[in-house]
């Protein structure tokens, strides 16, 4: 006969040994519970961090490239833009003999093209005005001229092309900053014609424009790049300039050596309209601005 | 044990003692796999491989914003090498003209709108004057020569001047209609232009 005696003589044992087992499941919950954190925390942190972590190190990459070779471009230039800003745009306590013989050759030009009657009168202020720049004053030179519409619109143009010197000049920074990306994104060799382009003299740009952006675009291989420049092209002051620096005003500017011309720009300015249908009288301040510092 | 030798009932303390063994095996067995697991499998699954090394979130996070920092400073440095040199001075001079209204582009969109709304050329606009401390471009002038719609195509004019551009808001819009023996009804007008 079998014996069947129930082993509750063993119970402190077993009682020892369900313990035992039960903190050893507890412990192997709470290591599922990390496990199943750490897998949920490797997925939405670790690998996205990871995803953008790459990019940015080919960024940094492409950037330094696009650097050294500007700085490579920068060592063969002659001439800084910073020294003919404050020699000839801006200049310190300036005479206004280089305004004047401006607004003079303009005023020629005016009258060749029957946009402009008689002589200008002209007033030079003696003292300058504190401007809303830091460091910036203001001349006033007081104009009174007859025009007809087309000479005010085409006197307007020259005084906001006046202070500019290169093409980068004449497009806005958000402009310059979107071609600056695209170039990185799409065609980072791009970047060294780009550059010629943007240091080109805005005088010699102006009388000859195709011939700067044929050599621009012929140098570009992106399409994108090329879209971009003559989208922004219509949206910028070139068109403004070509039609003010590429025509006999340009060519008096080189002649006369006005190049590159001072900063002006319109103050108060009154027209009425004139004895002779079509033709009125304008009374303008022009400000030349001038640094404050002597 | 014979057939008519009744089986003992199972009492529960029975069934304790027969498990405990088994059970504190299999969570022994189980417990160890799992330490093993995080000991050794769970690190890798921390660790994730950028440009050949190996790195935790938290310095990923710390990496991301030294290259997001460097890349700035590259970015400046390349504008600052690639576009010509800048004169801090130079750039807001061009950028405050930039925001003053352009007297003639005004102009050509006015005489535009008046074109097309009055080719009696009724409108008569005296005066045109800016003002460029206040950025205000102050218009005076009548409406004649139209009879009694003189006040109707000042309106038209008027809604015409509020839509060029950088037109903030008017000032003086005032709708009268005089007699003039002369010229019949007229409707002078006085407007300040603010530009944004």
């Amino acid at each position: 006969m079998t014996d069947i005696t129930p082993i509750s003589g063993k119970r402190p044992h077993s009682l020892l040994l369900l313990t035992g087992g039960t903190l050893l499941l507890v412990l192997s919950g709470q290591l599922v519970w990390t496990h199943a954190n750490d897998a949920r925390a490797a997925k939405q942190d670790a690998l996205p961090l990871a995803a953008s972590v790459i990019p940015l190190q080919k960024k940094l990459a492409v950037l330094s490239q696009e650097a050294e070779l500007a700085d490579q471009q920068s060592a063969l230039r002659t001439g800084s833009n910073a020294e003919r800003i404050r020699t000839f745009v801006l200049p310190a306590d300036a005479k206004p003999d280089r305004v004047v013989a401006f607004i003079d050759l303009l005023s020629d030009d005016l009258s060749s093209h029957k946009e402009l009657s008689g002589s200008p009168k002209l007033t030079v202020a003696d003292e300058t005005k504190e401007t809303d720049i830091k460091g910036i004053v203001s001349r006033n030179i007081h104009v009174e001229l007859a025009m007809t519409e087309a000479g005010i619109a085409s006197f307007e143009k020259a005084i906001r092309v006046s202070g500019l010197l290169t093409v980068a000049d004449a497009f806005t920074p958000d402009q310059l900053s979107q071609m600056l990306q695209v170039l990185e994104e799409r065609s980072p060799a791009d970047l060294a014609a780009f550059e010629q382009l943007a240091h080109a003299d805005l005088l010699s740009y102006a009388q000859d424009p195709i011939t700067h952006d044929r050599k621009f675009l012929e140098a570009v291989s992106s399409d994108d790049v090329e879209r971009l420049y003559i989208h922004m092209k219509e949206r910028s002051d070139l068109p403004t300039v070509i039609s003010v620096l590429g025509s006999s005003v340009g060519v008096g500017v080189r002649d006369g050596k006005l190049w590159p011309l001072p900063f002006l720009t319109m103050g108060n300015a009154d027209i009425q309209p004139g004895s002779t249908d079509g033709w009125y009288r304008v009374s303008a301040d022009l400000l030349a601005y001038e640094r404050g510092e002597k | 044990m014979d057939e008519h030798t009744p089986i003992p009932k199972a009492s529960f303390d029975g069934i304790l003692d027969r498990v405990a063994l088994p059970f504190f095996i299999f969570s022994a067995v189980l417990g160890a796999f799992l330490l093993a697991s995080a000991a050794m499998v769970l690190p890798q699954f921390k660790l994730v491989e950028v440009s050949g090394k190996t790195y935790d979130a938290a310095q990923l996070e710390t990496l991301r914003a030294e290259l997001t920092a460097k890349v700035g400073e590259a970015e400046k440095r390349r504008d600052e090498l690639v576009l010509p040199e800048q004169e801090p001075t130079h750039e807001q001079a061009k950028d405050e003209r930039r925001a003053t209204p352009s007297i003639a582009g005004i102009r050509a969109r006015m005489l535009d709108d008046m074109k097309s709304i009055d080719p009696a050329h009724g409108i008569v606009v005296s005066t045109f004057a800016f003002d460029e401390t206040k950025n205000v471009i102050t218009l005076t002038g009548d409406v004649r020569n139209v009879g009694p719609r003189s006040m109707t195509l000042l309106a038209e004019f008027v809604d015409g001047l509020k839509k060029l551009p950088g037109v903030a808001s008017i000032d003086g819009e005032e709708y009268v209609r005089q007699e003039d023996k002369k010229t019949g009804p007229h409707s002078p007008f006085s407007l300040t232009l603010h530009f944004q």
